[in-house]
């Protein structure tokens, strides 16, 4: 029997896991985030200019959650300005942790698909952690 | 092959349960269950002080458990068995009593192999008496822990020995009964880490004419509840070493100024102990030796060697054992899938399995990987349990398309 369905391990995210991108060097903010329990690290450095990211490296060095979950991030969120990021990623930190509906992301697909990790509680830290990472950084630039 | 599952009702209550993590904590069988809930329902009360008859057999039966534990080990003196909260604990304790005696200069040796709760201690130790921490290193190709690389660090300041008879990741056995050996004949102490060592092997000290200073293990490890940690320590040093924990039930008397401590064991257990989990241990151990250690060990391991048999013959996966082994501990890597990933979909699957850095990182570290999986095999897993995994393992390479 082959699966070629996997409700965590789709398409999209398994494509993000093997060419991650936007891991690059840049110029920028950087900062640096751990997952202690599974080893996940990820490096973001982001270039603001006039109040919006202009540019974002995202490298992850961890499972194909945190990998894709970063590289997706790494695509959204270049262009936007800091508040609008940090609701952003608000929204998309209560939507891992199940606090709002799995059709929230229904525009986004590549967020949809990481939904898979809502029923796997330990794995969704892997999926937060570039979000959580990107966030202190913006945080510190405010 | 045993045949033990119907023991555990927690296979018969999760139907299809591929369990392969009892190298993190073993699931407990009915005997044990059955003993201590009727315990709580029948007996219970609080030990030592009470004079009525429910605290008097409370207490016989906590005091059957140090002994049963005595001579599990085969040691002669009970009241050298200290009940702790786990072996973290138990290592712990030493450390910051019989630790705190050492000076600036002294070094203790431990391997790189060591499970975080027998390193951060003695790493935290040397820091704050200036002590000189010396790593022992396996062979990388091996994966052995040969005894010069110990012995090589061995000097005229060395005054501790603190090894894991098993590591938790490679289920590599370290070279223990000769350490001690060594160690005795030049003073140095030894306290030996038997987390991984106990649950599945007969050891009786005694016997063996081996005098380890401490031993120390975790009983839910072996099918006893958590909760509780064994602590086994010569009685010369058990008594020159100050309380850990000072308090309730560990005193002699206690005046305005003044304390005297009680003798052992209650000098090093202050406070009301995990009672049902001290008991359910009794019973563990009863369960254990009524299938027989060296079955279990044989059990286990043959089903280890045929996981590792099978996951060499997959495509990007390796197998982190020595080629000699003598338990149930599995830990591999799939080329191009993180351990998490793979633990995830195993979940998927119904196998349980632990990934990450096992509480072992110097040791991952020093094997140049981020982290591993690993399945563990014990009494009650089978043939079957192998299946599921391999099974489950070609799976992952299918689901990242590899
Ligand atoms: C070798 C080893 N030492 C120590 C420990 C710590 O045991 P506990 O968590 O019961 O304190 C473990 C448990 O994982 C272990 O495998």
């Amino acid at each position: 029997m082959s699966m070629n369905f996997d409700p965590i391990y789709q398409e999209v995210i398994l494509d993000h896991y093997k060419n991650p991108r936007n891991c690059k060097e840049i110029e920028g903010l950087s900062e640096k985030g751990h997952n202690a329990s599974c080893g996940d690290k990820v490096e973001v450095i982001t270039k603001i200019e006039d109040g919006k990211i202009e540019d974002l490296s995202v490298c992850t060095k961890g499972c194909a959650i945190c990998t894709a979950s970063g590289s997706i991030m790494s695509e959204k969120v270049k262009g936007m300005d800091i508040e609008e990021t940090m609701k952003f990623v608000e929204k998309v930190k209560k939507y891992f942790k199940g606090e709002l509906p799995e059709e929230e992301f229904d525009s986004i697909f590549e967020l949809k698909a990481l939904s898979g990790v809502r029923k796997f509680p330990v794995r969704i830290k892997c999926a937060l952690l570039p979000w959580i990472t990107l966030e202190n950084t913006l945080k510190k630039e405010e | 092959m045993l045949d033990l599952k119907k023991d555990f009702p927690v296979f018969k209550n999760n139907p299809g349960l591929c369990f392969l993590d009892s190298g993190a904590s073993a699931q407990k069988p009915s005997h044990v269950i059955d003993f201590v809930s009727n315990f709580y329902k029948t007996t219970y009360a609080n030990i030592h002080r009470g004079i009525y008859n429910l605290s008097w057999r409370t207490t016989e039966l906590y005091d059957a458990t140090r002994e049963k534990v005595a001579q599990f080990l085969g040691v002669s003196n009970p009241e050298c068995v200290i009940f702790t909260k786990n072996t973290t604990e138990a290592v712990n304790l030493i450390a910051y009593t019989y630790g705190e005696t050492l000076n600036e200069g002294d070094e203790i040796i431990v391997s790189i192999m060591e499970h975080h709760a027998n390193f951060v201690p003695w790493q935290m130790l040397s820091k704050r008496k200036g002590i000189n921490l010396k790593i022992a290193y396996i062979d990388r190709e091996t994966l052995e822990l040969p005894l010069k690389n110990i012995t090589s660090l061995i000097t005229e300041k060395t005054k501790l020995i603190a090894l894991s008879m098993c590591s938790n990741v490679l289920g590599t056995i370290s070279p223990f009964k000769e350490v001690l050996k060594i160690a005795r004949d030049k003073g140095i102490k030894v306290l030996l880490d038997g987390a991984q060592y106990m649950p599945h092997h007969k050891i009786n000290f005694g016997k063996e004419g081996l005098e380890p200073d401490f031993v120390v293990f975790s009983p839910h490890k072996m099918c006893a509840f958590d909760g509780l940690g064994v602590l086994y320590g010569q009685r010369e040093v058990l008594e020159k070493i100050p309380p850990f924990l000072t308090g309730g039930d560990m005193i002699e008397s206690v005046s305005i100024e003044n304390t005297t401590f009680a003798p052992l064991p209650n000098k090093l257990e202050a406070g009301t102990p995990p009672i049902g989990a001290v008991i359910s241990l009794l019973k563990a151990i009863e369960y254990l030796e009524s299938i027989g250690m060296k079955n279990i060990e044989e059990h286990e391991t043959k089903l280890a060697k045929e996981a590792i048999k099978r996951l060499k013959e997959i495509d990007g996966v390796h197998v982190f054992a020595p080629e000699k082994i003598s338990n149930g501990i599995v830990s591999f890597t799939i080329d191009g899938i993180h351990p998490h990933d793979i633990a995830t979909i195993l979940a998927e699957d119904n196998v349980c399995i632990r990934a990450g850095m096992h509480c072992a990182e110097p040791l991952i570290t020093f094997l140049e990987q981020d982290s591993f999986a690993r399945a563990t095999f014990y009494l009650y897993n089978d043939l079957e349990d192998v299946e599921k995994l391999i099974t489950s393992v070609k799976r992952c390479r299918e689901v990242f398309k590899l």
